[in-house]
């Protein structure tokens, strides 16, 4: 009986609904008017016991939307400032428990790409995160200038 | 034949301690006072033994034939990037533009800010102009044939690769300093992109070059 409510605990604690998480600071990088790329940024907080798996994004800007992570490949050859900075579709970003994960420039982010005609200053966007459970946390970012 | 006389009295393990920490004292002193004898201003940007800052031609974004020895006189900041690029590319134009805007006047008249595009397949000089005036309200966006822009690139050591993305599009990876050239025509400082959301230390390592004293005799040497 222990155990069965042991076990019992432990899949309540690893399915912690998205609802419990928040979204703040949410923006998106404004793009001019023949832009078709934009990226939004934000930070999520899971106050919850288990881990938040982000397995998709959608928006309405219109394109595509994809969570991104930023790559860093050390440049070969020598000399190069920096290293080589690409983007990758992720699959998933997790958010450990009681812990934030910030989506900020040069970092993860949202790409919007295929904007149909770039992404006016203050144009808000609402994006929509799934998770693995097949909850949706839902926010707006408003575009602005970086 | 073997010495009979006492052996050398160790130093106790404090002693060794005190002294160590004493060699280290010293130089890191001494590595502060050579680089405050050595360096005039407490640079934020990675200053760099100055060099001559590699000459480009090709189009402006209104369109006009551009050269960086225009900038010959005038304090000039340089990077690499490419249009398409949602992240990147947007925050270092626009940090580069508010660290001007902190500046004088004065100052701010003789800064250029120059975006040379990774990517001239699909960046037209239009494309340049939209996106480089949404971003900053002075900087010049160029495009360079292929021929000159791998002979740039190669010189300033930037890196760049094409990655192919699923539908059929394609990204540019690439390696994102700002170059800072002087009034000389010298790379002098190089920002990480990492540091440029710090306008005012940015602003300050701008100032420092437009205010340089004897960068007119620098100059002439050069000539």
């Amino acid at each position: 009986m222990r155990t069965s409510a042991a076990l019992l605990a432990a899949l309540l604690t690893a399915c912690a609904p998205a609802g419990t998480a928040e979204v703040q600071g949410a923006w998106a990088v404004a793009a001019p008017p023949s832009g078709t790329v934009s990226a939004v940024y934000f930070t999520v907080n899971n106050p919850g016991h288990g881990p938040l798996v982000l397995t998709g994004v959608r928006t309405d800007a219109g394109g595509r939307s994809s969570l991104m992570i930023t790559t860093r490949h050390g440049a070969a050859g020598h000399g190069h400032h920096g290293d080589l900075l690409g983007m990758a579709d992720a699959l998933q970003i997790v958010v450990p428990p009681r812990s934030t994960h910030r989506f900020e420039p040069g970092g993860d982010h949202v790409m919007l790409t295929g904007l149909p005609g770039g992404l006016p200053v203050g144009t808000p966007v609402n994006v929509v995160l799934h998770t693995d459970g097949g909850e949706e946390l839902g926010f707006v970012a408003t575009a602005r200038l970086p | 034949m073997t010495g009979t006389g006492e052996s050398p009295q160790q130093p106790s393990l404090a002693t060794s301690v005190l002294r160590a920490l004493l060699a280290v004292a010293l130089l890191l002193g001494g590595s502060f006072l050579y680089l405050r004898l050595t360096l005039p201003h407490n640079f934020y940007g990675t200053a760099v033994r100055g060099y001559a800052a590699p000459d480009f031609q090709g189009t402006g974004h209104r369109g006009e034939p551009f050269a960086l020895s225009q900038t010959r006189g005038q304090v000039t900041a340089v990077f690499f990037g490419f249009t398409h690029c949602p992240s990147i590319c947007p925050m270092t134009l626009r940090h580069l533009e508010l660290a001007r805007l902190e500046l004088t006047p004065q100052e701010r008249g003789e800064l250029q800010i120059v975006f040379v595009t990774l990517d001239p397949a699909r960046d037209t000089v239009e494309k340049m102009r939209d996106y480089t005036t949404f971003f900053s309200a002075t900087a010049t966006g160029v495009v360079l044939d292929d021929a000159e822009l791998a002979r740039t690139t190669r010189a300033y050591n930037v890196a760049y690769s094409r990655e192919d993305l699923p539908g059929g599009d394609y990204q540019i990876n690439h390696t994102a300093g700002s170059y800072l050239i002087d009034r000389s025509g010298q790379v002098r400082l190089i920002f990480d992109y990492t540091q440029l959301p710090n306008v005012a230390r940015v602003a300050g390592d701008l100032r420092y070059f437009l205010n340089e004293e004897g960068h007119a005799g620098h100059l002439e040497a050069t000539r």
